[in-house]
């Protein structure tokens, strides 16, 4: 697991999800990936307004979503919050690219705006498969599904994130723990450079760093601002150590 | 306020007792002008009345402004006065007599000193004189010492009804700087009004006919014809039996100028129920003229009143805030006190140096201009306000239309199309043509023909149908064809129908329908989208207006200011919009 960090493990097979309300740019989409994705895809399915699309999540999982923003003259930022709490990558594609900077805030993957051709859909699936740029990272708020509705929190109150089962828990600065339905590696691409990867299963803020330490055994520890303690593999030691000498 | 009531009582109490006493002594010395107010009077013809020495003491008093003298025939007046002082042998005292209906003639110590027509003891011998006759007195017949007035006169041919009468004795050259002051005051006065009244007329007509304009120049108008009366029976020998007419006309116009300046409030200041002050005007002026009234005393209490409506119209105008009200109050307040101090002036009989009333018209007539003006800019300014919001809706148009998601998601249908059914991307390319070259022609126009509206919406539903896989009909009832519609109200309908109604792929009708009333048109437009259909059992619909309803409101309002009304809500299953407009 050497390239690990460099090269996160992505699967090479893939579920895609379209939400779109006009069936032949649905179409087209669907033709533009299968020419790009060819047979990584495993399924593809198309639908015409949320409702649908959402009660095919409850039932299927997917691993991207390519979604228009405004569906039916529907709020966009309602779409975007459910989009964005999910387990999956979502890539919007939408017209309305005054939307896009909130997007990202939120965490999307990629903006696609209307019209576009098939380069351009192929450098949103392209950030599927590897890192992006840490600097073009925009996110500053994660989504959580409570029930029915969607609760927002600013990534600025997170300490650190902790893997849990299928979920990842968020340890916000006053105590509080957020449930996020996203895997450790998809949440790890849209977090922006001031997180990092301390462990397996930790991914801390660099901010709230106290120290950190080499213990016997092979073992180090990270202590935080508000005193918990947290492990770090030995690799991220050398990284992080590289990282906070700068 | 307290003190011009205190010293108003006093100066009446003065008068009045000045009357009872009867202040008949003249002083040759003095520099003066007697009016001689209370006579004794009684029916009746015996020329010994005319002699010093007769004993009139069973006679009635009365005063000359007293209206109620009811004679039909010969009747006799006598005063007594006391002359003192040295006679001043370079000026001559003359007795002036106006009004006095209808012939008379007059006696001095029983000498005749002059004749106004001809009494007489019926109609036919009766012949009718001036309004205003003047009696110079010789020397000798002004000693010092006691004199007595008497005069014989006839009103068979009735009196008028102004009564408005003075008799005074003075000397030429007080009476005749008395009378130029008077002119002076009076020129003075038409001069102002009459270059107000053109001026307020030329900016009625080379303005935007800002009507309080018109209304002040109508004001200004009556004003110059309620002064120049006056001087005309200065100046000229009037017969008396014009004097109805002066006077009626010099009571109208007054009353006149009274109501017109009250309807200008009301106009200047945009008071609600224009009519309704007008109407109670005019009853109000009604009402006064048939009170039992002598015709002074009526417009005197109407002007009271109505100077209190004036000053409550303006009230409410400066609590409501509008511009000018509070410098159009202090022009009122000015015309008020000039009006209450020539009120003072013809109760008191005194000369005009002493109430500098007269000068106050300036800064009323420059107050109510300054205030006209001001409400003129901010009119101004809402007009202004108006063409932008104008401009607005114009840019909101287009902005709507060609606004970068419909173009962006347009071209993208075509781009997909292109692959999929090149024909069909021509069909979408050219609808869209179309509907970009329809939009571009009527932007800019306020309204446009429903016909032109209905084939944007043609347009539209097709350019729609090709991107959604589905076909739209466009069903058009009843003929309007020749009615003009604000542009894109029915094409932002349509949309809006389409984006909530219709499911992808999910074909449909929209019916436009348009009906005729006696006072009214009305348009509905519905559809038969399914989306909506969920909600249909709910009465009154939870719906919050989009830009599009705004923008269709917006449209409305400005063609129609408040005669139009817009509803939705289903109508057996199917969403409809209703528009009524008033015609």
């Amino acid at each position: 697991m050497g390239s690990d960090y460099h090269h996160r493990y992505i699967k090479d097979v893939m579920k895609i999800l379209i939400v779109e309300d006009e069936p032949p740019v649905a179409r087209y989409i669907e033709r533009c990936c299968q020419n790009i994705l060819g047979n990584k895809i495993t399924s593809m399915d198309v639908h015409y307004s949320l409702k649908d699309a959402s009660a095919l999540i409850e039932k299927k999982s997917i691993d991207l979503c390519l979604l228009d923003l405004n569906l039916k003259g529907k709020n966009g930022y309602e779409l975007l919050q459910s989009a964005v709490s999910g387990s999956f990558h979502t890539i919007i594609v939408s017209a309305h690219t005054d939307q896009a900077v909130e997007a990202f805030r939120y965490g999307v993957l990629d903006f696609v705006p209307k019209p576009f051709e098939e380069d351009d859909l192929r450098s949103a699936l392209d950030r599927y498969f590897n890192r992006v740029q840490e600097h073009e990272l925009m996110t500053k708020y994660l989504t959580t599904k409570k029930g029915h509705s969607y609760s927002v929190f600013p990534l600025d109150d997170v300490l650190y994130f902790k893997a849990a089962d299928v979920y990842v828990e968020a340890h916000l600065k006053d105590g509080k723990v957020e449930l996020l339905n996203k895997t450790m590696d998809r949440l790890e691409q849209i977090l922006p450079s001031g997180f990092f990867r301390i462990h397996r299963s930790y991914i801390a803020a660099i901010s709230c760093i106290q120290s950190y330490t080499h213990i016997e055994g092979g073992t180090c520890k990270i202590t935080l601002k508000n005193g918990d303690v947290l492990p770090l593999s030995r690799r991220r030691y050398k990284e992080l150590h590289r990282l906070m000498d700068l | 306020m307290k003190k011009a009531i205190i010293l108003f009582l006093f100066l009446v109490t003065a008068v009045h007792g000045q009357g009872e006493n009867g202040r008949r002594s003249f002083h040759l010395d003095g520099k003066s002008i007697l009016y001689l107010s209370t006579w004794r009077y009684s029916v009746g013809d015996d020329l010994n009345r005319k002699q010093p020495g007769f004993n009139d003491s069973a006679w009635a008093t009365i005063h000359m402004d007293d209206p109620k003298r009811e004679s039909r025939g010969i009747h006799w007046y006598r005063t007594r006065i006391h002359i003192s002082g040295e006679q001043d042998h370079g000026k001559s005292l003359t007795l002036r007599i106006f009004g006095l209906p209808m012939a008379y003639d007059v006696f001095w110590d029983g000498q005749p000193i002059g004749q106004n027509g001809r009494v007489g003891k019926n109609k036919e011998e009766e012949v009718p004189g001036s309004i205003m006759q003047s009696y110079p007195l010789k020397q000798e017949m002004i000693l010092p010492g006691e004199h007595v007035i008497a005069i014989r006169l006839s009103d068979q041919h009735g009196q008028s009804l102004f009564r408005r009468c003075w008799i005074a004795l003075s000397y030429d050259s007080d009476w005749h700087s008395y009378i130029s002051r008077i002119l002076y005051r009076v020129f003075l006065w038409i001069g102002i009004y009459s270059t107000t009244m053109v001026l307020s007329l030329a900016l009625y007509l080379g303005g935007r006919r800002h009507r309080p304009f018109l209304i002040f120049g109508a004001f200004c108008l009556v004003t110059v014809l309620y002064y120049s009366v006056m001087p005309l029976t200065m100046l000229c020998d009037v017969h008396i039996s014009y004097f109805d007419f002066i006077f009626g006309s010099r009571y109208i116009n007054f009353l006149l100028a009274q109501i017109l300046i009250n309807i200008f409030l009301v106009f200047n200041f945009d008071h609600p129920h224009k009519i309704y002050h007008i109407g109670i005007f005019i009853v109000l002026a009604i009402f006064f003229c048939t009170l039992n009234l002598p015709p002074y005393a009526r417009t005197k209490w109407y002007s009271g009143i109505m100077i209190f409506y004036g000053f409550g119209l303006l009230l409410h105008a400066v609590k409501r805030k509008k511009p000018g009200s509070i410098i159009a109050f202090i022009g009122i307040l000015f015309v008020t006190i000039s009006i209450f101090l020539d009120f003072l002036r013809s109760i008191l009989k005194i000369g005009i140096v002493t109430l500098p009333g007269e000068y106050l018209d300036i800064p009323f007539i420059f107050c109510i201009t300054l205030s006209i003006s001001r409400r003129i800019r901010e009119q101004d300014r809402l007009h202004e306000a108006a063409k932008l919001r104008s401009h607005r809706l114009e840019t909101e148009l287009l902005k709507k239309t060609i606004q970068p998601h419909f173009m962006m998601n347009t071209l993208l249908s075509i781009i997909s199309l292109i692959g999929e059914d090149p024909k069909k991307a021509v069909k979408l390319i050219k609808a869209l043509a179309d509907e970009f070259r329809m939009i571009n022609r009527i932007s800019s126009q306020k309204q446009i023909r429903l016909q032109e509206e209905l084939r944007l919406c043609r347009i539209h539903l097709e350019l729609m149908g090709y991107r959604m896989d589905a076909k739209y009909e466009f069903h058009v009832e009843g003929t309007c064809d020749d009615d003009t519609v604000p542009p894109m109200i029915f094409h932002t309908l349509v949309e809006n129908g389409l984006t909530h109604a219709y499911e992808a792929k999910e074909s449909g009708h929209f019916w436009f329908e348009c009906a005729r009333g006696r006072d009214h048109i009305q348009y509905r437009l519905r559809n038969d989208g399914s989306l909506l259909r969920p909600f249909s059992h709910q009465s009154k619909p939870q719906i919050e207006e989009g830009m599009g309803l705004k923008y269709v409101r917006a449209r409305l309002e400005e063609c129609y200011t408040s005669h139009w009304e817009m509803e939705y809500g289903f109508n057996q299953d199917q969403w409809e919009v209703t528009i009524t407009i008033d015609t």
